[in-house]
């Protein structure tokens, strides 16, 4: 088993101040030593800028991970006193990913973070590198504040998966180019799952991509376009859900209303409501790099009866839960089965 | 006042056969002085050099990679060192400063520079 040490970063004594003090320090390679190096981010106060991941040899199983602990994180949906970035600048600004593997791609896993975006091209991508690079974005929350900006730019990396965030932008100004997650080649083939996603230019945009993307259980609402760019794999896309007619895939549901799904869209708290089309409507992905919890870290194969799209699971047993969600969840769900 | 953080080691995992990990001297940070750089950020693996008179901002150009004329499948620069400026660390220290610095191998210190000591790659 590989050796995790976890280091905290935070402007308040911690161990180190910035993400690049922190990855200089721990950069190195992992896989001859059966390491895992974990950067815990402190809510110390706004971190204003990420770092660049470069000079490292990962796999997935010795890793680098960048988490924030359970006291600072978000509650599923913008949380102004937990830990959080504001990025702004030109290219390059959020966490950007060089060079993490040799011969073999390496893993960065990203996780449980905010991020409030002006003009910033994006909060992951492969900036002036070849492109070997694999990456997990998991339950994190990116509102873009205005201007040109993307949520997740996945350009150029590897076999990244995409799960469980919650995007949105906060302005209306369909002129300016912004999208939730935009995915640009290459080596293999994207998994974006689960993911809800508001309000952008592009909800998620296939841009010439050269492997096409796995996409299930996405909401993209509200969007100029809601699943945009080029035309998507449908043998690779289902049970999306989208306020147009584009979300890609078998079983996917389009044309339904955004205020019927989510709890406070004018506040963009995005958590499914009860009643919402998105219930039990989503397919059963297993637990690859954690796809399996949600937004608010409840695991989603606690549920027996099926998972909901996005990414907040509202449908839960019965056991001191909202059975009248649970119910109508099943009757929707026996209903699809026999149509 | 600011602060840059100078990498004064080899980090313990490091792998210097990979072009662009962080080399020995390079400028790793820049902070506005009097900000503590975190309990781990001393020597031996960082040293600490004050800059009078440039605020943080207008030192946000250390922190630039050196680009190369190699593209990458998408047509774009890619990178051919991670960090560009490095601190001149053999050859301009003032006399007793080398001493100083090799001495003090557990905790933090401040020296007081001018960019002059600052180097750039090709």
């Amino acid at each position: 088993m590989a050796t995790e040490t976890i280091k905290s970063v935070g402007s308040s004594g911690r161990d180190y101040a910035t993400l690049a003090l922190w990855e200089a320090a721990r950069q190195g390679d992992l896989v001859a030593g059966n390491l895992i190096e974990t950067a815990e981010l402190y809510a110390d106060s706004i971190f204003t800028n990420c770092c660049t991941f470069a000079g490292w040899t990962t796999n997935d199983t010795n890793y680098i991970k960048v988490t924030v602990p359970a006291s600072q994180r978000h509650a599923g949906k913008w949380t102004a006193a937990k830990q959080q970035f504001y990025l702004e600048g030109g290219v390059g600004a959020g966490f950007n990913v060089l060079q993490i593997g040799t011969t073999n791609p390496g893993r960065v896993i990203l996780e449980w973070m905010q991020f409030s975006l002006y003009d910033t091209a994006g909060i992951v991508g492969n900036f002036g590198g070849l492109g070997l690079e694999d990456v997990t974005i998991r339950n994190c929350i990116a509102k873009k504040i205005d201007h040109w900006s993307e949520g997740f730019f996945i350009s150029l990396l590897g076999a990244s998966y995409i799960l469980n965030n919650t995007l949105y932008y906060l302005g209306g100004d369909y002129a300016q180019q912004h999208t939730g997650i935009d995915v640009v080649k290459y080596r293999t083939a994207n998994i974006i799952s689960n993911n809800t996603i508001y309000g952008f230019q592009s909800g998620i945009n296939n841009n010439g991509s050269s492997y096409q993307p796995y996409v299930k259980n996405n909401i993209c609402m509200g969007c100029a376009t809601d699943f945009a760019g080029s035309a998507f794999d449908a043998s690779r896309c289902s049970n999306n859900m989208s306020s147009d007619a584009t979300a890609p895939g078998a079983n996917s549901l389009t044309s339904k209303t955004a205020s019927n799904q989510f709890v406070d869209v004018a506040n963009f708290d995005l958590h499914l409501k009860a009643g919402a089309d998105a219930l039990l409507a989503g397919v059963d992905l297993g637990n690859t790099w954690g796809v399996n919890n949600d937004i608010d870290n409840y695991d989603r194969d606690a549920v027996t009866v099926g998972w909901d799209i996005g990414s907040h699971q509202l449908s839960r047993p019965a056991a001191g839960g909202d059975f009248k969600t649970f119910s109508r969840g099943v009757c929707r769900g026996v209903r699809r089965s026999m149509a | 006042m600011s602060a840059l953080i100078i990498l004064m080691a080899e980090p313990p995992n490091s792998n210097l056969a990979l072009p662009l990990s962080t080399k020995k001297y390079d400028v790793v940070e820049i902070l506005p002085d009097g900000m503590n750089p975190g309990e781990q950020v001393c020597l031996p693996i960082f040293l600490v050099l004050r800059v009078p008179d440039k605020t943080p901002q207008e030192l946000q150009y250390l922190k630039e990679p050196v680009m190369s004329p190699i593209l990458n499948v998408v047509g774009k620069p890619t990178v051919k060192h991670l960090h560009r400026f490095y601190y001149n660390y053999d050859s301009s220290l003032p006399s007793g400063t080398l001493d100083e610095i090799n001495s003090y191998s557990d905790g933090w210190l401040i020296k007081d520079i001018s960019l002059s000591d600052i180097k750039e790659r090709d």
